[in-house]
């Protein structure tokens, strides 16, 4: 027990904090712009770590890990321009409530559930870390098939106004995931001779161009069809638009609660990450949905969804490294060589080993929960200020972030060209009613969908007999059947316009 | 592709020795950015080492070096633009097997791995080992290679994808073996590596500082490590060939190169600091200690590692079936 508190009182030093704050300020930073995601931040601050004592460092990359998907959030609603691919379903309903002069609420409402996400999270992973990650690893291909399946029975929820569009939109999204190298054969899959093909289409071209591209075109015509400069905030904008009610607060919690749970075991099991969390999590919200509830017009319930799940996920993917020395997402991997630079080797011997420094990581993790939400309240109030800027300086400047985020992610201008080819494309589809929406969740469930299933067949001899030698794949295929016919039969709630 | 994990204190002092380099200035290049060019993503094991070899030549020569991660394509696309950047001594390579592999493994491949680059110098060398889940009934290679000739296609192997180091290992052993397993690729490492100690899939080859930590805990088996001598770091572990694998040497090099034209002397430059720097016994320490030897040598070393192992891995593809690309 005092191995604990003196842990604990540890995260409360002077220079752990100040570390846990400059890295949550780089977090954020990272998060908000487009194109740096957070394991290249991680990895560039991995060095810088080395001069630091080991629990500020571990504290320096856990909390810029944690605040970048906060920050993410913020361009998501203002300008439509997900931070990280992770915020696209922020979007949804931000950007709408933005739109409406309500982006000062969104914000918030972003802030508050990113940081509830995080810190029920957290406390998943201080107290039952092993036994969910012993539970997690009997979590195979063929479980993560039947999971990754049970998801997507979720998520047909977001399909749009029109069904038929909405499939049509996915199969598109398929259609570009397909675009690399076959996992399992190694030969190339309509990279038309492209080596920058070689791994798929880059992830920020298509998110950056098809959502906050396609949103200034639209934009654009918009301005030059009407001829009026106006800010994209109405002037009119009263202090309950900019307020989050106690009324409010209460409608979000049972989103919060259920989203955090969609992200933590989205975290746990490694593959499906922070952006199925957060579409699931959003999915789930609106079927439930109460009728006066409009999702996807700027409901905030939308964005309590989306953020509390994708938060949740990054301290829930600790929880493997933390239990048993696994990874559970490419960020995690980058902390476990932090750690084994300062000598502490990943594992369930951790705690025996380097149990003051343990708990004061849990500590700085939670001094990092808190200032999350401290950078993130005075983030927002200077941000919030952004949707007073008129259109023809916005779109510009959005412009040029998109072109930056796509450029940064793979630095070569091949990324751009795509970038903007998606840009027109989303402009197309936003002009015959096809959700741009649909089409993302094709293109990031698909790959995973793809290499789990292909897995399978091949641990399975491509035998379905052996099935019966993986239950719990069974009963998540069956709850997804009974998931499907539930939907089919009962009505369809309005989708997202694409 | 492994992670490269060096010791904290072995950085900081490696650091303050090479400071007071006397006439730092005097043996730099020039002025200008001197960039490394990693072709794979920031946070794998090359792209820390090349982060802490060119912080040592920065210190050393007092003139700015930077790490560009250009992923993609198998590191391809790295390699490209490193072929095709000026030779003017500022624009190097640092690479790891894959970059002959690759030579058996696409149809066309955007650089010549002996023709388009100067060799620098061997950086350092890591061990793989081979790894089973516990429930496999085998605790020697000799008892692996029998079960997997009682059940043939019955044990599968994970590895980060297909053309990585692991896979091509795995395949080497069963040709050399004459065993067949079933291939179970993934999308790096961590998928992987957390499938095999859930028992989901039943060996691998893991790069030897993964997997000891893991063996430590008994969450995996550690049977073997796949190079020609025993390594440092688990001197108890027998390799491969002491198992009655015969001929079989597989472990990771990662090697600098520069553009093909670029002049000697600026080669034979890097080629003495670097040795000096792979010479500093923290900096040993600090690879030793992830299970990496520290190398060093000649140019003319690295080359002929490279002009060996390009046929070497083109017949393992070949013979394994392994269509190029």
């Amino acid at each position: 027990m005092s191995t604990a508190l003196l842990g604990f009182a540890d995260a409360l030093r002077p220079d752990v904090v100040l570390f846990v704050f400059v890295g949550v300020l780089l977090g954020y930073f990272v998060g908000v712009l487009p194109g740096l995601n957070r394991p290249a931040a991680l990895a560039i601050a991995v060095p810088l770590s080395y001069y630091m004592s080991p629990l500020s460092a571990i504290a320096f990359l856990i909390g810029i890990a944690k605040a970048s998907g906060a920050g993410g959030a913020t361009t998501a609603i203002l300008i439509n321009t997900p931070g990280e691919p992770n915020a696209a379903a922020t979007a949804l309903d931000g950007y709408p409530l933005a739109k409406a002069g309500k982006a000062e609420k969104a914000l918030k409402v972003a802030l508050y559930a990113s940081v509830a996400g995080d810190i029920l999270a957290t406390a998943v992973l201080i107290a039952v870390a092993e036994p969910l990650a012993r539970l997690a690893l009997r979590v195979g291909p063929v479980e993560l098939t039947a999971l990754t399946f049970l998801a997507l029975t979720f998520i047909a929820a977001l399909s749009g106004r029109s069904l038929a569009r909405g499939f049509i939109a996915a199969f598109f999204g398929i259609l570009v995931a397909m675009i690399g190298t076959d996992a399992e054969t190694a030969s190339p899959r309509l990279t038309f001779g492209f080596i920058e093909l070689a791994d798929g289409v880059p992830i920020m071209a298509v998110t950056v161009g098809m959502l906050a591209l396609t949103e200034m075109l639209i934009q654009g015509e918009e301005y030059l069809t009407s001829k009026l400069d106006t800010p994209i905030e109405p002037p009119t904008v009263t202090s309950t638009d900019r307020q989050l009610t106690l009324a409010e607060i209460k409608s979000i919690t049972p989103t919060t609660l259920v989203s955090s749970c969609v992200g933590i075991v989205a975290g746990i099991i490694p593959g499906l990450g922070p952006t199925v969390a957060s579409f699931l999590a959003y999915a789930l919200a609106k079927r439930w949905a109460k009728p006066h509830e409009r999702f996807g017009e700027g409901e905030i319930k939308g964005v309590a969804a989306a953020e509390t799940a994708d938060n949740a996920v990054v301290p829930a993917s600790l929880i493997p490294l933390f239990a048993l020395g696994l990874p559970g997402s490419v960020s995690a991997a980058i902390i476990i060589a932090a750690f084994t630079v300062h000598g502490v080797t990943p594992g369930p011997r951790m705690f025996e080993e380097h149990g003051r420094l343990m708990y004061g990581i849990y500590g700085a993790m939670i001094v990092a929960s808190l200032l999350m939400l401290i950078v993130g309240r005075v983030g927002l109030t200077l941000f919030a200020k952004l949707t007073r800027i008129p259109a023809t300086v916005i779109i510009p400047c959005v412009m040029a972030i998109c072109i930056l985020g796509a450029f940064l992610e793979t630095k070569s201008l091949f990324s751009v060209w795509l970038m903007l080819g998606f840009g027109i494309l989303g402009w197309v589809m936003h002009r015959f009613d096809y959700s741009r929406i649909t089409f993302l969740i094709g293109f990031v469930v698909g790959p995973l969908f793809e290499l789990a299933l292909r897995q399978s067949l091949i641990i399975t001899h491509n035998d379905p007999v052996r099935l019966l030698q993986h239950p719990f794949a069974l009963v998540l295929l069956a709850c997804a059947l009974v998931v499907a016919m539930f939907f089919t039969l009962s009505p369809r709630p309005e989708g997202p316009a694409g | 592709m492994g992670t490269l994990i060096v010791d904290r204190r072995s950085i900081l002092l490696a650091g303050a020795c090479s400071l007071i380099a006397p006439g730092a200035r005097a043996q730099r290049l020039s002025e200008r950015t001197i960039t490394i060019i990693v072709p794979f993503t920031p946070g794998t094991g090359i792209d820390i080492l090349a982060r802490l070899l060119g912080e040592q030549i920065q210190q050393r020569w007092q003139q700015p070096v930077i790490v560009e991660n250009k992923p993609g394509a198998s590191g391809n696309i790295g390699s490209q633009q490193a072929a095709r950047a000026d030779p003017d001594g500022h624009t190097l390579l640092m690479t790891v097997n894959t970059f002959v592999m690759n030579a058996g493994l696409f149809k066309s491949l955007p650089y010549d791995p002996q023709k388009s680059f100067a060799p620098i110098i061997e950086v350092a060398t890591g061990s793989v080992a081979l790894v089973v889940h516990p429930s496999l009934p085998a605790a020697t290679v000799g008892e692996f290679v029998a079960h997997a000739k009682a059940n043939p296609d019955q044990i599968n192997y994970a590895s980060p994808g297909r053309g990585t180091p692991q896979h091509l290992a795995m395949e080497l052993l069963k040709l050399s073996a004459g065993i067949s397993l079933r291939h179970v690729p993934y999308s790096g490492s961590a998928g992987a590596v957390r499938d095999l100690v859930g028992g989901h899939v039943n060996a691998m080859f893991l790069p030897l500082h993964t997997a000891l930590p893991l063996a430590g805990d008994k969450q995996i088996r550690l049977l073997a490590v796949g190079s020609a001598k025993r390594s440092a770091q688990a001197p108890d572990v027998q390799t491969l060939a002491e198992q009655g694998v015969t001929g079989f040497d597989v472990d990771l090099w990662y090697g600098l190169l520069a553009p093909a034209a670029t002049n000697p002397e600026v080669v034979a430059r890097y080629n003495k600091v670097l040795n000096d720097i792979l010479a500093q016994a923290s900096v040993r320490d600090a690879l030793a200690k992830q299970g990496m030897a520290a190398r060093g040598g000649a140019p003319a070393a690295l080359a002929d590692l490279i002009a060996k192992d390009q046929p070497r891995w083109s017949k393992v593809v070949k013979d394994a079936g392994i269509t190029p690309e």
